[in-house]
């Protein structure tokens, strides 16, 4: 495994093996924490209608907004698998750093200290420190030990590009074979010149430049992978 | 051996993990036979992929295994939660003993609330133009009709307004026990400015209410609650400052790793200050503005007071660990 070419956590199970935890980015959470924030003010004005019942029913609406405004979270993540709404509509999920279920410990801390990542406005904070973070950690993340990730699942691989299969000239570490299988399955969504543009840094090996050489890579990476 | 025998001989065993965790997945308890399963096919999955990956039989297959010993992780490592059961041994013995472990921050904590409302107190009384440098005069003026002896039924409420008011309480003060903790992260520097704005906050209300003579309804209001409420506000600010000294002082450690080993014993004390504030709430809900004469609410209030310290003082003493 190589954990530097993607945003994957390694995390080593006691089973003598390494798992990769694919850790999720500020721009897809953010997205999730929108969805999370519309559930939100849902719940609350939706329960709104209880004031016709005067005082007690203002009671519960105080209780309910109390319990949305700091327990929203935990709860859902302590009892729906790591989850919230929006977490869970976007496939995300929040575990422990070693890829173990969260717990109310956990939850607590990492939603307590939101208080702080939200300063000074719009999760300033929290989004510097994601982005300084080799796990995109905020730091009620850090502080309670948790990472948000795609939630595991099985899902269909991108297809790698077409090309002619081909054998390497090298003998490849898996470091560098994960590398060329990365960016064939990749270079599909990129324009021409950046997968020509990447596929320059190999010319040594692939003896070739621009689109040719940008196949030939591509064609190593399905030999890697066994494809026609 | 090549992949395509590998896969053969292996598909059964990741197909019944598979379907075996769907199943689980939707329930909370497992059968027996499930419960033997469980382990052994997630080993079996870690081994096989452990193989894929060494002998590199593909990104497809690697990164399926990958998931499925994840979920299989996910399912096997999740833990009973018994709260309930630690229930009693947390506030009879667990709780009390985490704040007098930490008795020396307690007392600055203390000090850091109480000498700036001891001095705005003051203050307020001698120099009463200085409030308003304070609050506005429409806050001051709203405390001013809620605790007014001429009007009493400002603090004697209804049954329905009481249940109203202890939900308000738990709202704001549960709330601002866990703003005080979450703020002392940054250095503890929250925690000090929250306990210090708090003490000004009511020196000056006690300071001025004493001037103008108010405090024969304040203070039977506050008598019975007070002990509760700000000896929680204390400790939570406590378990702050315990999260920011990580923080400035982590020692020889990471700060992040100081932060993650401390971070649970300051959970703990912030749980018993909320649990403490809610029913200080309680108490203030519905006993603070029974109408009843002051010399029943100072005797009851004092029993509080000596009832939360004893218990803070000596629960869990006897049968340390």
């Amino acid at each position: 495994m190589n954990p530097r070419l993607d945003t994957v956590r390694v995390v080593e199970a006691p089973e003598g093996v390494e798992l990769g935890l694919k850790v999720a980015g500020p721009l897809v959470r953010s997205y999730a924490f929108l969805i999370d924030f519309v559930a939100r003010a849902s719940i609350v004005s939706a329960a709104s209608f209880v004031a016709i019942l005067g005082d007690v029913g203002m009671a519960v609406i105080l209780l309910l907004m109390f319990t949305v405004e700091w327990f929203y979270p935990v709860l859902f993540e302590v009892y729906w698998r790591g989850a919230t709404p929006g977490k869970r509509a976007l496939g995300l999920a929040v575990v422990r750093t070693d890829g173990t279920p969260v717990g109310w410990p956990e939850s607590l801390l990492r939603n307590f200290l939101r208080t702080v990542d939200m300063l000074p406005v719009a999760y300033a904070t929290g989004f510097l420190s994601c982005v300084f973070s080799r796990d995109f950690q905020r730091f009620g993340d850090r502080v309670a030990g948790t990472v948000v990730v795609h939630a595991p699942k099985r899902e269909r691989l991108p297809e790698l590009a077409k090309a002619q299969s081909r054998a390497p000239g090298l003998a490849l570490t898996a470091g560098e074979q994960a590398a060329i299988v990365e960016y064939a399955s990749r270079c599909d969504g990129w324009t021409t010149a950046r997968a020509n543009e990447l596929a320059d840094h190999l010319e040594s090996f692939t003896e070739a430049k621009g689109t040719e050489g940008a196949k030939r890579v591509v064609g190593i990476a399905r030999w890697l992978e066994g494809a026609q | 051996m090549k992949r395509e025998p590998f896969v053969a001989a292996r598909k059964g065993r990741w197909g019944k993990l598979e379907s075996l965790l769907l199943r689980l997945d939707g329930q909370r308890k497992g059968t027996d036979t499930d419960l033997e399963e469980l382990p052994r096919l997630y080993r079996l999955v870690c081994q096989d992929l452990a193989l894929a990956r060494h002998r590199m039989y593909g990104r497809e297959l690697v990164q399926r295994l990958n998931q499925l010993a994840l979920r299989g992780r996910e399912q096997l490592y999740s833990r009973p939660t018994r709260y309930l059961r630690e229930f009693a041994s947390f506030f009879g013995r667990d709780f009390p003993r985490l704040v007098r472990a930490d008795a020396r921050l307690f007392w600055i904590c203390t000090l850091l609330f109480v000498a700036p409302l001891v001095g705005t107190a003051v203050l307020a009384h001698e120099r009463p133009d200085l409030l308003y440098t304070l609050m506005s005069p429409e806050q001051l003026q709203q405390y001013e009709e809620m605790y007014d002896p001429g009007q009493r039924d400002g603090i004697t409420r209804s049954a329905s307004q009481n249940v109203t008011m202890f939900a308000f309480y738990i709202r704001n003060n549960v709330g601002i026990d866990f703003q005080i903790f979450s703020s002392g992260l940054v250095f503890g520097i929250g925690s000090i400015l929250s306990l210090i704005y708090n003490g000004v906050h009511f020196g000056a209300i006690l300071g001025h209410f004493l001037q103008i003579g108010y405090q024969t309804t304040l203070l039977p209001f506050v008598v019975g609650h007070s002990s509760f409420e700000l000896i929680a506000m204390v400790i939570a600010a406590v378990a702050g400052m315990r999260l920011g000294s990580q923080v400035i002082a982590p020692g020889r450690r990471s700060r992040t790793r100081a932060l993650v080993e401390e971070a649970p014993r300051c959970l703990r004390l912030l749980v018993g200050a909320a649990a403490m504030t809610t029913l200080a709430a309680f108490i203030e809900g519905f006993w603070s503005a029974q109408p009843l004469p002051s010399e029943v609410k100072y005797a009851v209030g004092a029993a509080i007071w000596v009832l939360c310290c004893a218990w803070l003082l000596f629960a869990g003493r006897r049968d340390a660990a």
